[in-house]
């Protein structure tokens, strides 16, 4: 089910009535989790199983884990049979027809035949979110940094919260697992926030992702018939439609969760006002950007290594990283471009030049450089083949013309962005500006009644799925 | 009830009665901009609004963008004037990104308001594939209330869209843009609206494979032939027509035989050497450019005079 579907506005109300009437936990867990199951189902049903294999695997793994404590290679044995299980269900259904083609292309360019055929299967939506928020509770339990859940019902609920089950945020057990043995009793300060937040997400997909994706798409399907100038600015456009597709999704998520009386953690903080990409990627998908940190970056050594190790381990992560997003190279050279830029940052900061100086310009210097670089990197995130990633770069830099345009995206893509803009800088600088926090009743109403207005005045109602769905 | 829960019943029904008060000043303000919008605009909304409301001239053309594209209303115009010795008016009446299912409502809401002397209905087998899409209806959407073919269409999608509808703000959602424009491109023409550049092909070395047979939408169907029942019933003089693409790949038999089951006449200049062997009479595959509409309706002419004889005066 989509957030932004009919569906989801009855489903919603009608689930939150539904829990809040049962009082009780034993009641609403079970309650929420067929919910949840609900919510995936209406996509493909016979995907939950994966979900449910997934969830048996880890919450069996943890329990053995916890049972044979200082029993080291025991329970070695335990997380390694769970991560292998996990990571080859998103293996099969994610990456084996991309290695499969990647190695007859590889060994076909020698002369050598390879037939191992295509499989024919859909990617399960959400596959790689529920997969690492999984595997991070058996990493957690054999850590030791959390106790083992031994409520099948309950463990099952937090792998399958319907909020954030398709595209986060990537919870952690200690986060999210303790809120579902609390009691949450109907708070309307919940439900006033977590509806804003809701609204404000909506705003970000349907007003900002929506009507740009349709300049961004006809130009970026169709790379032959445009020139530099409308790439530029489909590039650009594709940096505020990814933005505000997935941070619109994580606030439709937490607002939704909040409003039940769950907190699920931030994800997205004005990445675009970041001032190095050092900077970016804690902004961005945070709830991605620490996992990777605590169970890749860390356990590679980390910073904690001699310097080109600790550079290998930035460029690792964020190959992995990509890889992650999709299987396809595009998302690898994101990743790993990324890479490049960190560990570039990384050296210039140490050897060369540190920037000290705080003034208004070389903070807006900064931040437009770190936009540029990251708009750059886009190109291969959303071309549909490197092929296709490189004629785009060849074509900014070398082919400028007469701006390909569509008025109506423009006018309502571009009016929605200065909103954006406008909070994200509010937000970042912590401006004393306060709409739908206003103190004064009328001005926070007027607020939300405009956002609504705005949102089916002027948004792509009649829109698709979330780009992150596909990961 | 406490407090903050009351704070909170009476924010929502705030919220509620706030967005019904605006919904109800943009549907009035939606309508009076609709009625001003110029006639000649080439946009979607105001052609979709013209053909629906407006349009009064002898000779109608209706169809896709492949119509608006296609047909050079002028001059078929003069060339039909000429033989028949008459005055006729006409309008191409396509619009960009129709299809049948939307093009038969605005068919049927032309001959609900007036009965023209000659309907031509541009049309071919590709178009009944895909079935109804709402996208297709969202111009012709703001004329709901008025309109009752509009309505029947409308509700045939469902309760779902029937719901949507129902707000004034999601009937004009993202038209007041559309609308402005329109007033902006005012202009005065009989809807032709030519497209220039041309494309390029290796010329044919083989036969090509008629390969493509296309699935008739049983919601479709209905809707067109209701279009040709309407006509005969009202003695709107219809002409049914498929005009060519760039080495087509299919054929429009369906067409063919509906049409000679209704005993309608049908014109199809579908799969022509003279445009197959001229890539650069074509903007892309389903649209001829400025020069090889003026061909294509120069062709049509001839093909179209035999059944001229009822506008002879």
């Amino acid at each position: 089910m989509l957030f932004n579907s009919l569906e989801f506005l009855l489903f919603f109300p009608i689930v939150c009535i539904i829990y809040f009437l049962l009082g009780k936990n034993k009641y609403r867990n079970p309650f929420l989790l067929i919910a949840s199951y609900y919510f995936y189902m209406n996509w493909k049903p016979v995907y939950a199983v994966l979900i449910l294999t997934s969830t048996i695997l880890t919450y069996g793994c943890g329990l053995l884990v916890e049972k044979y404590a200082g029993e080291k290679k025991k329970q070695k044995a335990f997380l390694t049979v769970s991560l292998v299980l996990n990571f080859g269900i998103l293996f099969v259904f994610k990456y084996f027809n991309f290695i499969n083609e990647s190695v007859f292309g590889l060994l076909s360019s020698v002369g050598l035949r390879w037939n191992v055929p295509h499989l024919d299967v859909l990617l399960p939506v959400g596959i790689s979110f529920y997969t690492f928020q999984a595997v991070g509770y058996s990493i957690d339990v054999y850590r030791g940094s959390i106790k083992a859940e031994r409520n099948f019902l309950t463990y099952a609920l937090f792998v399958s919260f319907f909020p954030q089950l398709v595209a986060g945020p990537i919870e952690r057990a200690k986060n999210l697992l303790p809120q579902f043995h609390q009691e949450h009793s109907f708070n309307a300060d919940d439900v006033i926030e977590g509806c804003k937040q809701m609204i404000w997400g909506f705003f970000m997909k349907l007003c900002v992702a929506d009507v740009l994706s349709e300049y961004v798409d006809a130009v970026y399907n169709n790379v032959a018939q445009h020139n530099g100038a409308s790439m530029a600015v489909a590039t650009i456009f594709f940096a505020f439609q990814v933005y505000c597709d997935f941070a619109g999704y994580s606030n439709i998520a937490i607002g939704s969760a909040r409003v039940m009386g769950y907190n699920l953690m931030q994800n997205f903080r004005q990445p675009y006002l970041s001032l190095s990409i050092k900077e970016f990627w804690r902004r961005w998908h945070i709830s991605l950007s620490t996992w990777f940190m605590d169970y890749l970056y860390i356990p590679l050594g980390g910073n904690r290594v001699k310097y080109a190790r600790h550079l290998l381990n930035l460029m690792i992560t964020f190959l992995v990283s990509g890889l992650w997003h999709g299987a396809n190279w595009t998302f690898v050279i994101w990743g790993a471009l990324h890479g490049s830029y960190l560990v570039i940052e990384n050296i210039i900061r140490k050897y060369v030049y540190s920037p000290k100086e705080d003034s208004f310009i070389s903070r807006a210097f900064s931040t437009a450089v770190c936009f540029f670089f990251v708009c750059f990197a886009w190109i291969f995130f959303r071309a549909n083949s490197i092929q296709d990633a490189f004629t785009v770069v060849r074509k900014i830099f070398t082919d400028w013309g007469p701006l390909f345009t569509q008025i109506t995206v423009f006018l309502h893509g571009i009016a929605a962005i200065l909103i954006l803009v406008a909070k994200d800088i509010k937000d970042n600088f912590g401006l004393e500006i306060h709409l739908m926090h206003s103190k004064y009743y009328a001005v926070r109403l007027a607020s939300v009644v405009f956002l609504i207005s705005y949102i089916l005045l002027f948004g792509a109602l009649s829109s698709g799925a979330f780009i992150y769905f596909q990961f | 009830m406490k407090k903050k829960n009351l704070y909170l019943l009476v924010s929502v029904l705030a919220v509620i009665g706030s967005l019904v008060v605006v919904d109800l000043i943009v549907g009035k303000v939606g309508e009076i901009a609709l009625k001003k919008m110029p006639d000649f605009a080439f946009t979607q909304v105001s052609k979709d609004n013209f053909r629906l409301n407006r349009v009064e001239t002898d000779i109608v053309i209706i169809g896709s963008s492949r119509c608006t594209r296609h047909y050079v209303s002028s001059m078929l115009r003069d060339s039909i004037n000429t033989f028949v010795s008459g005055d006729y008016s006409i309008f191409n009446c396509g619009v960009d990104g129709r299809t049948v299912n939307t093009n038969s409502c605005a068919a049927e809401s032309i001959m609900d308001r007036y009965t023209p002397k000659l309907l031509i209905f541009d049309v071919s087998d590709a178009e009944f594939a895909a079935g109804p899409r709402m996208e297709e209806m969202e111009s012709s959407a703001l004329n709901y209330n008025d309109n009752k073919f509009v309505r029947e269409y409308i509700n045939d999608f469902g309760f779902k869209e029937r719901v949507k509808i129902f707000s004034n703000m999601f009937r004009f959602n993202r038209r007041f843009a559309h609308i402005a424009q329109s007033f902006i491109n005012e202009t005065e023409n009989t809807g032709y609206e030519p497209i220039y550049g041309g494309m390029t092909a290796e010329p044919e070395t083989e036969p090509r494979a008629k390969t493509t047979t296309h699935k008739v939408d049983d919601y479709s169907r209905k809707v067109f032939t209701r279009v040709l029942e309407t006509a005969k019933e009202k003695g709107v003089y219809i002409i049914v027509a498929t005009s060519p693409r760039f080495r087509p790949t299919d054929n429009n038999p369906f067409l063919a035989d509906l049409c000679h089951q209704y005993d309608i006449p049908y014109i199809e200049i579908y799969d022509l050497d003279i445009f197959n062997t001229h890539p650069e009479y074509f903007k892309d595959k389903s649209h001829l450019n400025d020069e090889g509409a003026h061909i294509y309706t120069d062709l049509f002419f001839q093909a179209l005079k035999p059944y001229l004889e009822p506008l002879m005066q």
